[in-house]
């Protein structure tokens, strides 16, 4: 016998070993698999500001209400800080914890401006707004502000 | 010839007359002020602050805000001709009113209302070229009159005014102050507010009045860490102090932490925090007063005032602080903390 015959005879050997031997032990067979898929988690959303123009024109040691409208899907707890460029506001910073109005678009941010009264601070600046979920990352807000 | 003296004199005084009568003419001439004070641009396209001078190019997406100069609600005529040769045009907006699209408007517009113009920018940025301030015509055809309104005062309940007024008649919207940013100190009271001064420690403040309460702005740096009467001044010799007294917390140094929220956080997951301060464009670099150092990915400066920093998960529970590495040191910041629970 050749050594090629020699060699193709024990390949096929093999082959037919192996055909075998997955016959009987290898059997087809459905395998479920299961994965827990998290559903995005939606950012916070300003809805809308009052005064709703921009930017918010006053004069110097002037006092300004704004009102900022706020929908988080999730109803996540959700902490925000107010940082005005020049002046001052009241508060700096809060957490709205209410489930069902930040669902629905019922939670409000309520804070006072009050206008620098330094002469080199008049022109425009911006009120820096931040809206923190926990979940996603901070959403930056700026409101355009006027002081003459 | 010669001039005598005599008549150098009158030809002087008639010049001068006739000056005089030509400014008082000139001065009650209908007025055709351009009331435009100032103007902003934004460019959408590239999300940019509203500034004086923005670059644009052709195509791009932009907002104009022009602030007016009107002293109260002014009947005015705005043209906006020579705007559209720069740009398209697309909204034009008073206050929250939004307008047609026509070349020009008569109508009222209160003060501080500002107007907004959205359009797309028809040439390249050159404020050389074009002063955006010249390009809109506001003007005021007539002052509206108004009739004073007469000014009804509340009545006056008797039974407060025979009592003397106290420290309870008024209240303070919050006690506790960082004195490394400017504070407003709000007063209330159940009776008319009818005062001038209040003194906070030594320093007089003068308030501003809105819808019965009291507003006091109290720059950052007036105060060092300690607690500070506040006394009400009705009249030179009628003086209220209040029974409670705020407290101030001060750092002297020009990089600081004044607020972090929220100042508690649950260690089961990564969670972001805001801080809020001063000098943050100095920092490059952050650290826990564990001595965990924070990726440069994991903050990030928002302004010189206001930072967000996400806290990794997994840390003990416990109080924490930074360290703040800046281009000239390493600051502890051991004053400002928050809380780190499982």
């Amino acid at each position: 016998m050749t050594a090629s015959k020699y060699i193709l005879r024990k390949v096929f050997s093999f082959c037919t070993l192996g055909l075998l031997f997955g016959s009987t032990f290898v059997h087809a067979e459905d395998i479920n698999v299961s994965a827990r898929v998290s559903v995005a988690n939606n950012k916070p959303e300003l809805v809308s500001i009052t005064p709703g123009y921009s930017p918010v024109v006053l004069g110097q040691n002037s006092v300004q209400s704004f009102s900022l409208q706020i929908r988080d899907i999730e109803g996540d707890s959700l902490s925000y800080t107010i940082t005005p460029d020049y002046g001052a506001t009241s508060p700096i910073s809060g957490t709205i914890t209410d489930t069902t109005k930040l669902q629905n678009a019922e939670a409000f941010i309520n804070f006072t401006y009050l206008s620098s009264s330094d002469i080199s601070e008049i022109g425009a600046s911006k009120i820096t707004i931040t809206l923190n979920d926990g979940v996603n990352p901070v959403v930056i807000k700026e409101i355009d502000v006027y002081i003459f | 010839m010669k001039m005598n003296k005599k008549v150098k004199l009158y030809i002087v005084l008639i010049i001068f007359l006739l000056t005089f009568l030509g400014g008082v003419i000139y001065n009650n001439l209908p007025s055709d002020t351009n009331l435009v004070k100032d103007v902003f641009i934004k460019n959408k396209d590239w999300d940019s602050p509203m500034k004086s001078d923005i670059p644009y190019v052709v195509g791009n997406d932009i907002e104009l805000y022009y602030i007016l100069d009107n002293p109260d609600t002014t009947s005015a005529e705005i043209s906006l001709n020579e705007l559209r040769q720069y740009i398209d045009i697309q909204k034009v907006q008073i206050g929250e009113t939004e307008l047609g699209l026509q070349d020009s408007f008569s109508l009222d517009i209160d003060k501080n209302t500002p107007i907004k113009i959205t359009g797309i920018a028809k040439t390249n940025n050159n404020i050389d070229e074009h002063n955006f301030k010249e390009l809109i015509d506001v003007k005021f055809s007539e002052i509206t009159e108004t009739t004073p309104v007469e000014i009804i005062p509340d009545p006056i309940d008797e039974n407060i005014l025979q009592e003397t007024l106290t420290s309870t008649n008024y209240s303070l919207n919050q006690l506790s102050f960082h004195s490394n940013i400017n504070n407003i100190l709000i007063i209330e009271g159940n009776i008319p507010l009818e005062f001038d001064t209040v003194k906070i420690g030594e320093i007089l403040f003068t308030p501003t009045f809105k819808d019965n309460k009291a507003y006091i702005m109290i720059p950052k740096a007036s105060f060092v860490s300690g607690q500070y009467a506040v006394n009400i001044y009705l009249s030179h010799t009628e003086i209220i102090e209040l029974d409670d007294k705020i407290s101030f917390q001060y750092v002297s140094s020009e990089l600081n932490i004044v607020n972090i929220t929220p100042n508690l956080v649950q260690n089961s997951k990564k969670r972001d925090i805001v801080i809020q301060g001063n000098g943050f464009q100095k920092i490059i670099s952050l650290q826990l007063n564990n001595n965990i150092i924070l990726k440069n990915t994991s903050f990030h400066i928002i302004n010189d005032k206001v930072m967000s920093v996400t806290i990794p998960k997994g840390l003990d529970p416990g109080e924490y602080s930074f360290n703040i590495m800046t281009t000239n040191d390493i600051i502890p910041m051991k004053s400002s903390t928050f809380s780190i629970t499982e």
